[in-house]
């Protein structure tokens, strides 16, 4: 007899990656062969700021940290492992071809929205900063275009007045529920992907740094919505007197009126920044190399720097 | 230590019946070993004699993690305790790449003898239990695939026929 083992390699580099790592590396129906992760050194921003790694030796599965792909000798000692799948979660790096096709079933790449829908690199923030009410995971088996490839299995989750981190929470915990069943249906029950409806595809691109300044001409909704959404990064700032303020928290107050971008009050709760259609209340910020501060500390020490009627464009 | 070659269903030699051991020597012990080292070879769990067409009553099994705590099973016959029926992932060294849920009864008393004829009862639950109960079924020339309908027992048989026609001949 033989037990039932699904033999499997893993590519990932962030933390979410390392949380999937170990939902697959505690089924004793999974033999993990290797890991591919990206060298710590140029993992992307985000991604040193906690003290996990899938670098750490102390995994007792074989670690690859190639920098290029295509590259003979990884190429060579990769095929030598025999797997049924790849495993794929924000590994950071294009695939080529040969690894998309030598696994038995492919690669299986989980993505955080409602494919074909935010199909790119920032599906999350994207999400939420267009306003959505639902969001969710889709399992998708990897092809060469991006985000496009057939579709095993989606879940979806409720994401209304949701931050990034709290959207991500609840995508990772959805992801990880399903992960491990996703993968016994494919190998054990030929789960075959479906083709995802391309006419209804829309992008999620790459944040910029530059999105996350306030344009006080907006409305409140859209303000508020980037400030939930670039909450991990590049957060929500806004240019006062060349000093690059960060905003946060914040709260909306639809009824007051005014002349975009200038200062509605300054008082212990808020500073409230007139927008489009309401004012922006300022309950906690961040001056440059300095700790958040609240309003209320703000008022208390450095209220004179803005006054009511100056503007912030 | 030989690695022995393993019969692939549909060959009809899975079918034999077994017949019991009752000469325990050296040739039985050197077999057992070399039974053992293609179970390990072939990263199975569980090997019957059958399996290596030799048809007499003799089993290996190693169900730990480790791979390090073999049983030799020689004329072993098993008792059901607790016919509550559960199911497992079964996967056979004969029905290659294929796993499929078999339901089996829970728990069972097992009774087989050693290597040097030494008689032994033991109660086996788990995968243990399953993994006893289809090797004995090996000697009996019952396989896995006999547990399936008629038509996924064809699928998995066309299947691993064509397979055969691919693979080079040695
Ligand atoms: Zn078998």
């Amino acid at each position: 007899m033989t037990a039932p083992k699904i033999k499997i390699g893993f590519a990932g580099t962030p933390e979410l990656a390392f949380y999937h790592y170990q939902e697959l590396a505690q089924d004793k129906e999974f033999d993990i062969q290797y890991i591919l992760t990206q060298p710590v050194s140029k993992s992307g921003r985000g991604m040193l700021k906690s003290n996990y790694s899938l670098q750490d030796q102390s995994l007792s599965v074989k670690t690859f940290t190639p920098s290029n792909l295509k590259q003979k000798k990884f190429v060579d000692e990769v095929m030598k492992y025999e797997i049924d799948l790849l495993v794929v979660v924000a590994y950071g790096q294009i695939l080529p071809k040969w690894i998309l096709d030598y696994p038995k079933f492919g690669c299986l790449n989980v993505h955080f929205s409602l494919l074909p829908l935010y199909r790119g690199a920032s599906p999350i923030q994207r999400c939420i900063e267009k306003g959505d009410y639902e969001s969710g995971v889709s399992f998708m088996k990897l092809n060469e275009q991006m985000d496009a490839g057939p579709l095993y299995f989606q879940s979806k989750a409720t994401i209304k007045d949701l931050d990034f981190y709290e959207v991500e929470k609840k995508l990772i915990n959805l992801s990880l529920e399903n992960l491990n069943s996703v993968i016994k249906k494919i190998v054990f029950e030929s789960l075959k992907p479906k083709e995802q409806n391309h006419a209804l595809a829309s992008t999620a691109n790459k944040i910029t740094k530059e999105e996350g300044e306030v344009n006080w001409k907006n409305n409140y909704q859209d303000i508020h919505r980037k400030f939930k959404a670039f909450k991990n990064w590049p957060q929500t700032f806004f240019i006062f007197q060349n000093q690059k303020i960060k905003i946060h928290d914040m709260l909306i107050d639809p009824n007051k009126r005014g002349h975009a971008g200038t200062i509605a009050h300054v008082n212990k709760d808020s500073i409230g920044v007139f927008c489009n259609n309401g004012c922006i209340l300022i309950t906690d910020l961040q001056f440059p190399g300095k700790k958040i501060i609240s309003a209320k500390d703000f008022f208390n020490s450095k209220r004179d720097i803005i006054s009511v009627g100056d503007s912030l464009n | 230590m030989n690695k022995l070659n393993i019969l692939t269903f549909p060959d009809p030699r899975l079918r034999k019946k077994a017949s019991p051991i009752t000469v325990f020597d050296e040739n039985l012990k050197n077999f057992a070993e070399d039974m053992l080292f293609t179970m390990y070879e072939s990263n199975g769990i569980g090997l019957a004699a059958t399996q290596v067409d030799f048809h007499k009553r003799l089993i290996v099994i190693d169900v730990s993690d480790e791979q390090n705590d073999p049983y030799f099973l020689v004329n072993p016959t098993f008792k059901v305790l607790d016919d509550t029926i559960e199911h497992f992932k079964e996967g056979c060294l004969s029905v290659p790449s294929f796993f499929e849920d078999i339901y089996r009864p829970k728990k069972i008393e097992l009774t087989f003898q050693d290597l040097e004829g030494k008689q032994h009862v033991e109660i086996a639950e788990g995968v243990l239990s399953v993994c006893v109960q289809h090797e004995i079924d090996h000697l009996e020339g019952k396989l896995m695939v006999d547990y399936l309908s008629p038509l996924k027992r064809d699928r998995i048989k066309s299947k691993l026929q064509r397979k055969k026609d691919d693979s080079p001949k040695n």
